[in-house]
């Protein structure tokens, strides 16, 4: 996925802790270098049709919900979200091949440090990932707000 | 040691111009010691490279309270690109994006 800059970060939610830092780190990324953000929420299953079954399209209701929040409580464009089905993984992988992302962010889970550190979706996609991967703790959001207002104070 | 050493000095050269770059050897387990000194320096970011196993970008991503950036080993030509643009001209984003290009090249090289 070497090459140039399309301007493309990929968002992946899940319902870690760091959601709402991976997409302010997102947003700033996106502001920062003129990018357009596709946030990505993944539900486990095989794919859509008639061969879905109530369990996936539960997850897939579960997947959009969750993207719907997001939306709304971060105020981002009605456009640029996406619910993707499969392993966790390999979904947000395919569709940052597909959309030649750029970037992808994704939230951590809050302080392991010290703790038996478990596989999580920010792990695996660091590991693996065709592109860079921000990993963006619970914490950095309160950094971004903090920046964000210092930024506003000084305007 | 020497070896270590030796990759600092070469990421330091690289970052030159755009940050002012310190170097520092730690003794211990990779991703624990590098969390305890991303918290000891309170650190914005922690830059990685992915590697040839990953191992170490996964135990950090897994614990991590600092964002970090994982890049993988062909991927500094893009980061470069993204340095030497309008917004990477403040010294900060062209600094981090260089240091994480000179990451991935660590990478290359190990894989080659």
């Amino acid at each position: 996925m070497s090459g140039s800059w399309n301007g493309t970060i990929i968002c992946a939610v899940d319902e870690t802790d760091g959601v709402d830092a991976a997409i302010e780190v997102a947003r700033e990324l996106a502001e920062r270098f003129d990018a357009r953000i596709l946030v990505v929420s993944v539900a486990d299953g095989h794919g859509f049709g008639l061969g879905e079954s109530a369990s996936e399209r539960q997850a897939r209701t579960g997947a959009r919900r969750r993207l719907d929040r997001l939306v709304a409580e971060h105020e981002l464009p009605d456009e640029g979200h996406r619910v993707a089905v499969g392993d966790a993984v390999e979904a947000v992988a395919l569709v940052a091949a597909e959309e030649a992302a750029d970037v992808i962010v994704v939230g951590a889970r809050r302080g392991l440090l010290g703790r038996t550190l478990r596989s999580s979706l920010a792990a695996e996609l660091a590991a693996t990932a065709p592109c860079p991967v921000v990993v963006a703790p619970p914490e950095a959001a309160a950094a971004t707000a903090g920046r964000a207002s210092h930024a506003h104070l000084r305007t | 040691v020497t070896a270590s050493i030796a990759v600092l000095g070469r990421a330091t050269r690289a970052v030159r111009g755009h940050a002012e770059a310190e170097r520092r050897v730690e003794f211990g387990a990779p991703a624990v010691t590098l969390l305890l000194l991303a918290g000891r320096e309170n650190a914005e970011l922690i830059v990685v490279g992915a590697g040839r196993s990953g191992r170490l970008a996964a135990a950090l991503a897994a614990a991590t309270t600092r964002p970090l950036l994982v890049v993988p080993a062909d991927e500094p030509a893009r980061l470069r690109e993204m340095g030497r643009g309008p917004h990477g001209r403040n010294g900060v984003p062209a600094g981090i994006l260089e240091a994480a290009a000179v990451a991935a090249g660590e990478g290359q090289r190990e894989l080659a």
